[in-house]
Protein backbone atom coordinates (compact mmCIF):
# COMPACT_ATOMS: atom_id res chain seq x y z
CA UNK A 1 0.00 0.00 0.00
CA UNK A 2 2.99 2.25 -0.62
CA UNK A 3 1.36 3.83 -3.08
CA UNK A 4 -1.84 5.01 -1.20
CA UNK A 5 0.68 6.30 1.62
CA UNK A 6 2.21 8.63 -1.27
CA UNK A 7 -0.58 9.78 -2.24
CA UNK A 8 -2.08 10.47 1.72
CA UNK A 9 1.82 12.41 2.25
CA UNK A 10 1.09 14.38 -1.42
CA UNK A 11 -1.96 16.07 0.21
CA UNK A 12 -2.15 15.77 3.78
CA UNK A 13 -0.75 19.45 4.51
CA UNK A 14 -3.29 21.15 2.57
CA UNK A 15 -6.49 22.81 4.30
CA UNK A 16 -9.39 20.09 3.57
CA UNK A 17 -7.11 17.46 2.20
CA UNK A 18 -9.62 14.62 2.20
CA UNK A 19 -11.57 15.63 -0.94
CA UNK A 20 -8.20 15.82 -3.06
CA UNK A 21 -6.84 12.15 -1.71
CA UNK A 22 -9.98 10.55 -2.44
CA UNK A 23 -10.19 11.72 -5.97
CA UNK A 24 -6.06 10.50 -6.48
CA UNK A 25 -7.00 7.23 -4.79
CA UNK A 26 -10.26 6.32 -6.93
CA UNK A 27 -7.89 7.09 -9.83
CA UNK A 28 -5.05 5.02 -8.78
CA UNK A 29 -7.25 2.13 -7.38
CA UNK A 30 -10.42 2.47 -9.46
CA UNK A 31 -12.33 2.33 -6.21
CA UNK A 32 -11.53 3.38 -2.51
CA UNK A 33 -12.36 0.14 -0.46
CA UNK A 34 -12.53 -0.01 3.60
CA UNK A 35 -8.80 -0.57 3.91
CA UNK A 36 -8.15 2.76 1.96
CA UNK A 37 -10.95 4.56 4.58
CA UNK A 38 -9.14 3.63 7.26
CA UNK A 39 -5.52 4.14 6.17
CA UNK A 40 -6.59 7.74 5.46
CA UNK A 41 -9.05 8.49 8.51
CA UNK A 42 -5.73 7.22 10.58
CA UNK A 43 -3.58 9.65 8.70
CA UNK A 44 -5.93 12.55 8.75
CA UNK A 45 -7.20 12.11 12.43
CA UNK A 46 -10.75 11.50 10.88
CA UNK A 47 -12.89 8.99 12.23
CA UNK A 48 -13.77 6.08 9.65
CA UNK A 49 -17.22 7.43 9.77
CA UNK A 50 -16.71 10.51 8.53
CA UNK A 51 -14.11 9.30 5.98
CA UNK A 52 -17.03 6.29 4.44
CA UNK A 53 -19.76 9.08 5.05
CA UNK A 54 -17.64 11.09 2.08
CA UNK A 55 -16.73 8.36 0.10
CA UNK A 56 -20.58 6.74 -0.05
CA UNK A 57 -21.64 10.37 -0.39
CA UNK A 58 -20.26 10.58 -3.89
CA UNK A 59 -21.50 8.52 -6.34
CA UNK A 60 -17.98 8.50 -8.70
CA UNK A 61 -16.19 7.01 -5.49
CA UNK A 62 -16.59 3.68 -5.86
CA UNK A 63 -15.92 0.82 -3.04
CA UNK A 64 -15.40 -1.74 -5.29
CA UNK A 65 -13.22 -1.34 -8.85
CA UNK A 66 -15.27 -1.84 -11.53
CA UNK A 67 -12.70 -2.18 -14.81
CA UNK A 68 -15.97 -1.72 -17.12
CA UNK A 69 -16.15 1.16 -19.23
CA UNK A 70 -19.15 3.36 -18.20
CA UNK A 71 -22.18 5.46 -19.96
CA UNK A 72 -24.02 7.55 -17.60
CA UNK A 73 -27.50 8.33 -19.10
CA UNK A 74 -29.39 11.23 -17.90
CA UNK A 75 -32.80 10.25 -16.45
CA UNK A 76 -33.87 13.48 -15.23
CA UNK A 77 -37.05 15.63 -15.54
CA UNK A 78 -36.34 16.95 -18.73
CA UNK A 79 -34.91 14.50 -20.19
CA UNK A 80 -37.34 12.55 -19.20
CA UNK A 81 -40.02 14.92 -21.09
CA UNK A 82 -37.56 14.49 -24.08
CA UNK A 83 -37.87 10.91 -24.45
CA UNK A 84 -35.52 9.06 -22.88
CA UNK A 85 -37.24 6.64 -21.24
CA UNK A 86 -38.24 5.43 -24.47
CA UNK A 87 -34.70 4.15 -25.27
CA UNK A 88 -33.38 2.70 -21.97
CA UNK A 89 -34.64 -0.31 -22.66
CA UNK A 90 -32.26 -0.71 -26.31
CA UNK A 91 -29.36 0.90 -23.90
CA UNK A 92 -29.22 -2.03 -21.82
CA UNK A 93 -29.67 -4.42 -24.14
CA UNK A 94 -26.34 -2.71 -26.08
CA UNK A 95 -24.60 -2.53 -22.75
CA UNK A 96 -25.21 -6.26 -21.84
CA UNK A 97 -22.17 -7.32 -19.30
CA UNK A 98 -19.34 -5.39 -21.32
CA UNK A 99 -20.70 -2.03 -20.57
CA UNK A 100 -21.86 -0.27 -17.08
CA UNK A 101 -24.93 1.87 -18.40
CA UNK A 102 -25.73 4.42 -15.04
CA UNK A 103 -28.39 6.61 -14.35
CA UNK A 104 -27.11 10.01 -13.56
CA UNK A 105 -29.66 12.50 -12.34
CA UNK A 106 -28.26 16.24 -14.54
CA UNK A 107 -25.58 17.06 -17.05
CA UNK A 108 -26.39 19.91 -17.57
CA UNK A 109 -28.00 19.63 -21.03
CA UNK A 110 -31.48 19.96 -20.42
CA UNK A 111 -32.40 21.50 -23.58
CA UNK A 112 -31.18 18.91 -26.17
CA UNK A 113 -31.61 15.95 -24.12
CA UNK A 114 -31.73 12.74 -24.04
CA UNK A 115 -27.69 13.42 -22.70
CA UNK A 116 -25.13 10.82 -22.19
CA UNK A 117 -21.47 11.25 -20.80
CA UNK A 118 -18.97 8.30 -22.05
CA UNK A 119 -15.74 9.85 -20.11
CA UNK A 120 -15.22 13.69 -20.15
CA UNK A 121 -17.59 13.33 -23.56
CA UNK A 122 -20.66 14.56 -22.96
CA UNK A 123 -23.09 13.73 -25.65
CA UNK A 124 -26.48 15.40 -26.66
CA UNK A 125 -30.08 14.68 -28.67
CA UNK A 126 -29.71 10.86 -28.01
CA UNK A 127 -31.98 8.65 -30.12
CA UNK A 128 -32.25 4.65 -30.00
CA UNK A 129 -29.46 4.57 -32.79
CA UNK A 130 -27.14 6.90 -31.52
CA UNK A 131 -27.47 5.57 -28.05
CA UNK A 132 -26.72 2.36 -28.82
CA UNK A 133 -23.69 3.86 -31.14
CA UNK A 134 -22.18 5.51 -28.02
CA UNK A 135 -22.84 2.50 -25.51
CA UNK A 136 -20.75 0.01 -28.37
CA UNK A 137 -18.09 2.57 -28.83
CA UNK A 138 -17.20 2.62 -25.14
CA UNK B 1 -9.91 32.76 -46.38
CA UNK B 2 -13.20 32.44 -44.50
CA UNK B 3 -13.11 32.94 -40.62
CA UNK B 4 -16.11 30.90 -38.89
CA UNK B 5 -17.24 31.03 -35.26
CA UNK B 6 -18.12 28.06 -34.00
CA UNK B 7 -19.49 27.58 -29.95
CA UNK B 8 -17.48 25.37 -27.67
CA UNK B 9 -19.10 25.73 -24.52
CA UNK B 10 -20.25 22.23 -23.09
CA UNK B 11 -23.60 22.09 -24.61
CA UNK B 12 -22.03 22.86 -28.52
CA UNK B 13 -19.45 20.69 -27.87
CA UNK B 14 -22.27 17.61 -27.00
CA UNK B 15 -24.40 18.35 -30.17
CA UNK B 16 -21.27 17.79 -32.28
CA UNK B 17 -19.60 21.19 -32.94
CA UNK B 18 -16.01 19.59 -33.06
CA UNK B 19 -16.31 17.75 -35.80
CA UNK B 20 -18.08 20.35 -37.46
CA UNK B 21 -15.48 23.01 -36.73
CA UNK B 22 -12.93 20.17 -37.88
CA UNK B 23 -14.89 20.06 -41.18
CA UNK B 24 -14.84 23.75 -41.84
CA UNK B 25 -10.93 23.84 -41.00
CA UNK B 26 -10.56 20.94 -43.40
CA UNK B 27 -12.61 22.96 -46.15
CA UNK B 28 -9.74 25.71 -45.45
CA UNK B 29 -11.03 27.97 -43.03
CA UNK B 30 -10.14 29.46 -40.25
CA UNK B 31 -12.52 28.33 -37.39
CA UNK B 32 -12.74 30.77 -33.97
CA UNK B 33 -14.07 28.69 -30.87
CA UNK B 34 -16.35 31.65 -29.08
CA UNK B 35 -19.03 31.47 -26.53
CA UNK B 36 -22.64 30.21 -27.70
CA UNK B 37 -25.14 32.79 -28.47
CA UNK B 38 -27.35 31.13 -26.28
CA UNK B 39 -29.62 29.57 -29.36
CA UNK B 40 -29.31 25.27 -28.41
CA UNK B 41 -31.96 24.40 -30.83
CA UNK B 42 -29.62 26.03 -33.36
CA UNK B 43 -26.11 24.49 -31.45
CA UNK B 44 -24.06 24.07 -33.16
CA UNK B 45 -24.45 27.27 -34.86
CA UNK B 46 -21.94 28.61 -37.26
CA UNK B 47 -21.52 32.07 -38.06
CA UNK B 48 -19.56 33.72 -40.80
CA UNK B 49 -19.60 37.73 -41.23
CA UNK B 50 -22.84 37.54 -38.71
CA UNK B 51 -25.02 35.01 -40.90
CA UNK B 52 -26.14 32.71 -38.58
CA UNK B 53 -26.59 28.81 -40.16
CA UNK B 54 -27.56 26.40 -37.58
CA UNK B 55 -27.87 23.27 -36.41
CA UNK B 56 -24.95 22.54 -38.94
CA UNK B 57 -23.80 18.91 -39.59
CA UNK B 58 -20.84 17.96 -41.04
CA UNK B 59 -22.47 17.34 -44.36
CA UNK B 60 -23.88 20.88 -44.42
CA UNK B 61 -20.45 22.23 -44.31
CA UNK B 62 -20.42 22.80 -48.71
CA UNK B 63 -23.95 24.08 -48.82
CA UNK B 64 -22.96 27.10 -46.16
CA UNK B 65 -19.56 27.76 -47.25
CA UNK B 66 -21.30 28.05 -50.94
CA UNK B 67 -24.19 30.34 -50.09
CA UNK B 68 -27.26 27.83 -50.50
CA UNK B 69 -27.79 25.86 -47.40
CA UNK B 70 -31.26 25.92 -45.96
CA UNK B 71 -30.13 26.45 -42.97
CA UNK B 72 -29.49 30.25 -43.01
CA UNK B 73 -31.38 31.78 -40.31
CA UNK B 74 -30.10 35.61 -41.36
CA UNK B 75 -28.17 38.33 -39.50
CA UNK B 76 -28.36 36.63 -35.70
CA UNK B 77 -28.17 39.89 -34.54
CA UNK B 78 -31.42 40.84 -36.10
CA UNK B 79 -32.85 37.21 -35.11
CA UNK B 80 -35.98 37.41 -33.18
CA UNK B 81 -34.79 35.39 -30.29
CA UNK B 82 -32.01 38.00 -29.87
CA UNK B 83 -33.04 41.13 -31.55
CA UNK B 84 -35.55 42.12 -28.41
CA UNK B 85 -32.93 40.82 -25.76
CA UNK B 86 -31.15 43.49 -24.27
CA UNK B 87 -28.05 42.06 -22.70
CA UNK B 88 -26.23 43.04 -20.04
CA UNK B 89 -23.92 40.20 -17.95
CA UNK B 90 -24.78 38.33 -21.06
CA UNK B 91 -23.76 41.10 -23.57
CA UNK B 92 -20.43 38.94 -24.88
CA UNK B 93 -22.21 35.38 -25.27
CA UNK B 94 -21.54 34.40 -28.90
CA UNK B 95 -18.99 37.31 -29.48
CA UNK B 96 -15.32 36.26 -28.22
CA UNK B 97 -13.42 33.42 -27.26
CA UNK B 98 -14.84 33.15 -23.29
CA UNK B 99 -11.12 32.75 -22.00
CA UNK B 100 -9.54 35.37 -23.80
CA UNK B 101 -8.37 38.25 -22.02
CA UNK B 102 -7.49 39.61 -25.43
CA UNK B 103 -11.56 39.58 -26.86
CA UNK B 104 -12.53 40.85 -22.95
CA UNK B 105 -10.13 43.80 -23.15
CA UNK B 106 -11.65 44.59 -27.06
CA UNK B 107 -15.18 44.92 -25.47
CA UNK B 108 -15.16 46.56 -22.47
CA UNK B 109 -13.51 44.75 -20.41
CA UNK B 110 -11.64 45.94 -17.24
CA UNK B 111 -13.00 49.64 -17.41
CA UNK B 112 -14.91 49.35 -14.41
CA UNK B 113 -11.78 48.00 -12.48
CA UNK B 114 -8.99 50.30 -13.99
CA UNK B 115 -11.60 53.12 -12.83
CA UNK B 116 -11.78 51.65 -9.34
CA UNK B 117 -8.41 52.10 -9.14
CA UNK B 118 -7.81 55.55 -9.91
CA UNK B 119 -10.72 56.77 -7.12
CA UNK B 120 -10.33 56.74 -3.54
CA UNK B 121 -11.93 53.81 -1.51
CA UNK B 122 -14.11 55.89 0.55
CA UNK B 123 -15.87 57.35 -3.46
CA UNK B 124 -15.33 53.11 -5.02
CA UNK B 125 -17.77 52.15 -1.94
CA UNK B 126 -19.85 55.37 -2.23
CA UNK B 127 -21.13 54.17 -5.98
CA UNK B 128 -20.81 50.52 -4.86
CA UNK B 129 -23.90 52.29 -2.29
CA UNK B 130 -25.35 53.86 -4.91
CA UNK B 131 -25.56 51.64 -7.69
CA UNK B 132 -27.75 49.09 -5.71
CA UNK B 133 -25.94 46.20 -5.96
CA UNK B 134 -26.48 43.77 -3.49
CA UNK B 135 -25.53 40.22 -1.85
CA UNK B 136 -27.29 37.23 -3.86
CA UNK B 137 -27.35 35.01 -0.42
CA UNK B 138 -31.05 35.25 -0.12
CA UNK B 139 -31.05 38.27 2.40
CA UNK B 140 -30.35 41.01 -0.36
CA UNK B 141 -27.92 42.49 1.72
CA UNK B 142 -26.70 46.18 0.39
CA UNK B 143 -22.48 45.01 -1.54
CA UNK B 144 -21.89 48.96 -0.42
CA UNK B 145 -22.36 48.45 3.76
CA UNK B 146 -20.46 45.22 3.64
CA UNK B 147 -17.45 46.81 1.85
Amino acid sequence: MTRLADIIADHRHKEGPLLPICHDVQKAFGCIDREAEAEIAEALNLSRAEVHGVVSFYHDFRAEADPRPEVQLCRAEACQARGVEAIVAAGEQAAGERVRLSPVYCLGLCSVGPAARLGDAVHARLDEAALVALIEAA
Amino acid sequence: MTTVCISDDSLALACGADAVAASFAAAGCTVERVSSWGMHWLEPLVEIDGIGFGPVLSRDVPEVLDGTSAKSIGLIAEHRFIARQQRLTFARAGKTRPLSLDDYQATGGWAGLTRALLLPPEQVVAEVLQSGLRGRGGAGFPAGIKW
